[in-house]
């Protein structure tokens, strides 16, 4: 039934990352890089959790993450399937964002800030921010 | 659960089955021959040639009838320690309790096949080496006229038959309670043999009220006694007497001598000096009695079926204590 | 959500050793539960009273709204695999197969056969002469064959190395994600819940200590460093779970429905083990005073 393996998920235990999310991140950073392609049907539910030794649970939290984010779409009865890319376009959009990261780095380092503080500053600020959002 | 408890004692109802088989083949043989020489002895006894071939007999079958009667002895308490108290016990030593307990079946039901399969087993085993050795023994019972003596009851009939299921039940019990197969043996086996001990000393001669008589102290006494002669030394030492009655058995012991007034004698009254054949025809021409009490030779089968009763009724107690213990699921 | 286990102020005394006390707990269905705790709280005997192997000697316990081992119908429906896997050494693996189909109406041979062949395992072999891990594996196969809807494992992969656990829980995996039953686990080793539960239950010195979803564990404790305060000085929502003060610098687990950042000071998650272990060393200090759970999400 299973002809190719697309991707090979494995979970840290103890990465402080909790384990869907780092399904996630192996099925966007697979998408980065090319390996995954629209159309491609990724490993069933039941095969990740026996593959991985994770509760199933937490592979569907995982697909259904990557569906609302357009990057994936189940076909019932079939499985899930690969829709969206996380390709050039989003690269394009990142120069102009790291020109201002460095510039404000740069003014951050002019007024003092050590690497560890203007790493906590960035951190704090990020987490409050996400917080925020949601 | 019966394909189970198959399993798990297979190889110990195989083995003691195998032994069986060539037990009975010994037996078979041996003993249509003692039954052939018996009935040839008995037609030689009506041309008066009875004694000799007739004692030649007991000596020359001497031995399978103590092997016989020693197994037949043995077996029901070894067979019932051996198989009863790993029954229980083996599984929770080993912890498969946790593992069968937990299929669909009740606790209730697995314990009754257990104790019906291997129960029956050892009461089949047992009565199959009763049958077998109560007929080998009918020639030499009838020449001995002893097999309501103690321990020549417990071999014959049908009471291994109880005592075989109380042994086991026994081990069942000792089993579950101790929870440990060995110390489960070692107990069972000495409990058993203190009750087979005790039973007949404490139990069996009140099974029904023994018959008192006076018996007289004539020739035929005097050869069949188990024990005639003197307490104490001297002259003035009283006589004493432990008779037997053909085919009875005798619970009255040793018991003194009375003469035919009922006094005590001693034996300067009747034949102080002497060789030994000359006084015992004195004393069994000085009109002596001995009273005794015997339960009669015809109460035999009464008192094997009586006996029989209250062992397995005792079986039936421990294998409702086993069950009681174990399904108050204590662990 | 209904719950497939209910458990109400259950205890169980032995002689005077009380080994579980005033348990309420209530395990949703179609999830895979953690219990976890040290030795002697009282794991192994929760579980032995959820399948039936013991009884209460106060409180009551429901499984499937039924006492426990009350009929066959039920004891279908609920595997256990007990601690150290036992097995009949005597006993091949295929025997132990027929057993299973024997003493259970719902036993699904080809299911059976299957995870054997799957797993590599020789039908002739004597249990006896298995590894560990493959005794493991055979118990697990008599438990899933019969198709529970709850299946109970005691400590099931204590004794076995990195290797033989893996295959175990992959196992386990496989069988709850084409059966949807729920499991309830109790393990050491926080690591491998964290990957297998999405439950949990602490259980220290024979009472619950903390119950909920993992997911929802993680999500609202912290540890929150500062310079030296005391913790009433927090704010309100955070419920202080742990402090602990030098002269300069508290530290303290939090419990908060979000995240609350400040200047003053550093918040982080918590990881699971640590959760557990700070709710272990408080309940071993006695500081909680309050006798019910101290954290309970309900659903």
């Amino acid at each position: 039934m299973n002809e190719v393996t697309v991707i090979e998920f494995h979970v840290e235990a103890r990465s402080g990352v909790s384990p869907y999310l780092q399904l996630v991140h192996q099925v966007r950073q697979a998408l980065r890089l090319g390996l995954l392609s629209e159309g491609d049907r990724l490993p069933t539910v039941k095969d990740v959790a026996a593959k991985v030794a994770i509760n199933p649970n937490t592979v569907l939290k995982a697909y259904r993450q990557l569906e609302n984010e357009g990057l994936v779409s189940p076909k019932p009865g079939v499985g899930t399937f690969v829709t969206g890319t996380l390709g050039d376009t989003a690269v394009s959009e990142h120069e102009p964002l790291r020109q201002e990261l460095r510039q404000w780095l740069a003014r951050a380092r002019g007024v003092g800030l050590d690497e560890e503080s203007i790493e906590a500053l960035f951190l704090t600020t990020f987490r409050s921010a996400t917080e925020e959002e949601r | 659960m019966i394909w189970l408890t198959w399993r798990q004692s297979r190889a110990q109802i195989t083995a003691v089955l195998a032994a069986l088989a060539v037990v009975a083949i010994y037996l078979a043989t041996t003993g249509t021959q003692l039954h052939n020489a018996y009935h040839n002895a008995l037609t030689a006894c009506g041309n008066g040639g009875c004694g000799s071939s007739i004692s030649q007999l007991t000596d020359q079958y001497k031995l399978p009838y103590y092997l016989a009667g020693g197994l037949l002895l043995l077996l029901p308490g070894v067979i019932g320690a051996f198989w009863g108290a790993p029954l229980i016990a083996r599984e929770l030593e080993t912890g498969t309790h946790r593992l069968v307990w937990n299929q669909s079946i009740t606790r209730a039901r697995w314990l009754t096949v257990k104790l019906l399969f291997v129960g029956l087993a050892t009461v089949a085993a047992n009565g199959l080496l009763s049958l077998l050795v109560s007929w080998w023994s009918v020639p030499l019972d009838q020449i001995n006229q002893n097999r309501f003596t103690p321990l020549l009851f417990d071999v014959r009939g049908v009471v291994p038959l109880g005592y075989a299921a109380f042994a086991f039940t026994l081990g069942a019990c000792a089993g579950l309670f101790i929870r440990r197969s060995l110390p489960a043996v070692a107990a069972t086996l000495l409990v058993f043999a203190a009750v087979q001990f005790l039973m007949p000393l404490a139990v069996r001669p009140h099974l029904e009220a023994p018959v008192r008589t006076d018996i007289a102290l004539n020739a035929e006494a005097v050869n069949s006694a188990n024990l005639l002669g003197t307490t104490g030394k001297g002259p003035d030492a009283p006589l004493v007497a432990n008779l037997t009655v053909p085919n009875a058995w005798v619970v009255s012991g040793t018991t003194p001598v009375l003469n035919s007034a009922g006094h005590q004698v001693n034996n300067k009254d009747i034949c102080a000096s002497g060789s030994q054949s000359r006084w015992s025809s004195c004393v069994a021409s000085a009109g002596l009695k001995v009273p005794v009490s015997y339960q009669p030779g015809d109460r035999y089968w009464t008192f094997q079926w009586y006996e029989t009763a209250i062992y397995l009724a005792l079986s039936a107690g421990l294998a409702w204590l086993c069950s009681w213990r174990l399904l108050r699921r204590l662990a | 959500m209904t719950a497939i286990l209910e458990a109400r102020g259950l205890g169980k005394r032995y002689g005077r050793r009380q080994a579980l006390s005033d348990c309420t707990v209530s395990v949703p269905t179609g999830r895979v539960v953690g219990l976890v705790g040290p030795n002697g709280a009282g794991k192994s005997t929760l579980l032995q009273l959820a399948c039936g192997m013991l009884t209460p000697t106060s409180g009551t316990i429901e499984v499937l709204g039924e006492r426990p081992g009350s009929s066959p119908a039920l004891m279908a429906r609920v595997g256990f695999v007990a601690q150290d896997t036992p097995t009949y050494a005597a006993l091949t693996i295929a025997d132990h197969l027929r057993l299973g189909a024997r003493l259970n109406p719902s036993w699904d041979r080809q299911f059976a056969e299957r995870r054997i062949n799957d797993l590599g395992l020789e039908p002739a072999q004597r249990a006896g002469k298995l590894s560990g891990g493959q005794r493991a594996q055979l118990a697990l196969t008599l438990a899933v064959a019969k198709r529970p809807n709850l299946l109970i494992l005691d400590e099931p992969v204590a004794a076995l190395d990195p290797l033989a656990r893996r295959g175990f829980l992959q196992s386990l995996m496989e069988f709850v994600a084409e059966d949807g039953a729920t499991v309830v686990l109790s393990s050491h080793l926080v690591t491998d819940l964290e990957r297998v539960c999405d439950h949990l239950i602490v259980l220290v010195g024979s009472r619950v200590q903390a119950v909920g979803d993992i997911d929802d564990l993680l999500a609202t404790h912290f540890r929150l460093t500062s310079a030296r305060r005391s913790a009433e000085s927090l704010p309100e929502g955070m419920e202080v779970i742990q402090a602990d003060h030098t002269d300069r610098q508290s530290t303290f687990v939090v419990r908060s429905a979000t995240a609350i950042h400040d200047p003053s000071w550093t918040l982080e998650p918590l990881n699971l083990e640590d959760l557990v272990l700070t709710y272990m060393t408080q309940a071993a200090a006695g500081s909680r005073t309050d006798t019910r759970p101290a954290l309970e999400t309900q659903r």
